[in-house]
């Protein structure tokens, strides 16, 4: 058996190799030929603010939850109060009262079950009755912060604030007639990797304070498009955007104010009415519908 | 569900018809149907995965090669010479081959156009977390079988989780775990209760995480983060291709708990725990691929 194998093993290195060495695709060397067919090629990135909120949910969801929630409730057992906490003690009056009130939240005011509250010591709590320390303490507690950020009602899109329940992304305007809105890109460089480039040119671009993390060094999508007959970069004919995916994690753009006049965090929707409608085609499907 | 139905109608003509000869009583009535609890809210960090993780997780790991595509082979090594004088007197070397099976890697894309996994099939094959499984080995139960209370009163306490919880028959609750084998140096007999687990699943998977991550790991002393194997370990064994992500904590991590936190007094004895993180990664380079979803979610991991 160990023979057979061995002779088997020594048939399968004397083989000839069955699959032909693939050579690693360089990027610095499409680069060069592509210089030679007068094609320019970019690096871009899309650099995106991930959603702060958990979406608002639908009413129908909304009320899908309550109704699932009220189900919950009334088919879990009852929590083992002398468990947990110290019989007539302070907690197990509060919790109880609580309890009722969630009851009654829950079932409306007919179906709540009589709770039994336990006896409250009187002199303890300042001479208050337990609801009345209850409703006091709700006074103090802390809201929840708002869903909709001051930059929402203001509509700042330079805001990284603003839409918290979207996914954003950052556009930046040049200062030219057209193709004016575009995610921030460049040139390759001579001898330069693709996702390097990216990385230079968004810096170069949106200035040194922002923290940015780019997910991998793959490009997440291609768009090929001709220069017009009056193009300022009248060496080449066209040019090849290579997009990189990547995320804000803190900081902000900070144009020059020189190449770059101005700039947006943008849901899906906002980018269509800002970008041409060539270069939506595009982008449109590299971007979260979210 | 079918048979839960069923069931249910039979309790329910029962307590029509009284043949039973029970009265209605309100504390021991069921309703003749057969309920199954949906979700009781939306899921932060499922909604966290859907809306960015799954994205980039798709664009970190997916395979921009073809179908047909095979890593390069390594150099091939020189033949054995029986003649050369360097293997005289030396054995010849160990034949290659007769390795164990390791499962194939399952990957995102590498297809060619026009066939292949349809869009959903793709989506499927993004990382994503299957399920948690809590698990104590409990040596103090191969004496006394009733010491394995505190543990499974522990992860009930943690979890939740009950059996057929909310009407669904998949919930096994905590579970008890009985030895395997005959292992007379280690004390363990076949049959014999040895530990309790549990598996959690779907949104109480990621509340479990989500505990975890906010509540537990921040606070731990002395505790930088889950040991990643050296480079060096064996990229093809079971640990290696099998997509799981483990990690053990001390009785210390489960005082952080808060569903244990708030009445401590009430667990005399807590014991550390086993926690498997179980994704849908199969084969060569799952183990990382595990990692990086886990890491997402802000698990830490460390270099030995």
């Amino acid at each position: 058996m160990l023979l057979e194998l061995f002779q088997l093993s020594q048939r399968c290195l004397t083989r000839q190799q069955a699959f032909p060495r693939r050579s690693i695709i360089h990027f610095n060397g499409l680069a060069t030929v592509a210089a030679d067919k007068k094609t320019r090629i970019v690096a871009s990135t899309i650099l995106n603010r991930a959603p702060i909120l958990t979406p608002t949910p639908h009413p129908f969801e909304k009320e899908y939850y309550a109704y699932q929630e009220r189900i919950a409730r009334s088919i879990s057992s009852p929590l083992p109060t002398d468990v947990y906490f110290k019989p007539g003690s302070l907690l197990e009056r509060r919790f109880a009262l609580e309890e009722r009130q969630r009851e009654k939240d829950a079932f409306g005011q007919d179906f709540t079950p009589m709770i039994g509250l336990p006896v409250e010591d009187v002199g303890k709590g300042g001479g208050k009755s337990l609801a009345d320390q209850l409703e006091e303490e709700a006074g103090l507690e802390e809201k929840p912060q708002q869903r909709t950020h001051r930059a929402d009602v203001e509509k700042d899109v330079r805001s990284l604030d603003r839409a918290g329940e979207r996914n954003l992304y950052l556009l930046v305007k040049k200062d030219r007639k057209k193709d004016t809105w575009k995610f921030p890109q460049g040139g390759v460089e001579k001898n330069e990797a693709l996702h390097k480039a990216a990385v230079r040119e968004l810096k170069e671009e949106c200035g040194p304070n922002m923290d940015v993390w780019m997910v991998g060094r793959q490009p997440i999508g291609h768009y090929e498009h001709p220069y017009a007959a009056d193009s300022t970069k009248s060496e080449y004919n066209g040019a090849k955007v290579y997009f990189f995916k990547g995320h804000i994690l803190a900081g902000q753009c900070t144009p020059d104010d020189k190449e770059i006049v101005d700039f947006a965090w943008l849901t899906k929707e906002e980018i269509q009415k800002y970008v041409e409608p060539h270069y939506w085609e595009a982008v449109k499907d590299m971007l979260s519908d979210f | 569900m079918a048979q839960a139905a069923r069931k249910a109608v039979k309790s329910a003509s029962k307590a029509v018809s009284g043949a039973s000869g029970s009265l209605y009583s309100p504390l021991t009535y069921t309703p003749p149907v057969a309920i199954k609890l949906g979700p009781t809210h939306a899921s932060r960090l499922r909604t966290h995965y859907e809306n960015s993780l799954a994205d980039n997780l798709m664009y970190l790991h997916y395979q921009h090669h073809d179908a047909n595509y095979t890593p390069p082979l390594p150099p091939k090594k020189a033949e054995h010479d029986p003649n050369n004088p360097y293997s005289i007197g030396r054995s010849p070397p160990r034949p290659r081959g007769n390795k164990p099976l390791r499962p194939l890697a399952t990957n995102v894309g590498g297809r060619r156009e026009g066939e292949g996994p349809s869009a959903k099939q793709l989506e499927k094959s993004i990382t994503q977390l299957k399920e948690i499984q809590l698990h104590i080995m409990s040596k103090d139960a191969l004496v006394s079988k009733a010491l394995l209370l505190a543990p499974m009163f522990q992860l009930r306490a943690i979890t939740g989780s009950t059996r057929h919880e909310g009407g669904h028959d998949s919930s096994l609750g905590v579970e008890i775990i009985r030895g395997r084998k005959n292992l007379p140096q280690w004390r363990i007999r076949r049959g014999v209760p040895c530990g309790v687990k549990v598996t959690l699943k779907g949104d109480k998977m990621y509340e479990l995480l989500n505990v975890l991550v906010e509540f537990v790991l921040p606070r731990l002393r002395e505790w930088n983060g889950i040991t990643m194997p050296a480079p060096s370990a064996n990229r093809d064994s079971p640990s290696m291709t099998g997509g799981v992500v483990s990690v053990g904590f001390k009785h210390e991590a489960v005082e952080l708990f808060p569903q244990i936190e708030v009445n401590q007094d009430l667990y005399p004895k807590l014991t550390g725990m086993h926690v498997h993180f179980v994704t849908n990664e199969r084969g060569r380079g799952s183990q990382n691929k595990a990692r990086a979803l886990l890491s997402a979610f802000q698990i830490p991991f460390i270099r030995k």
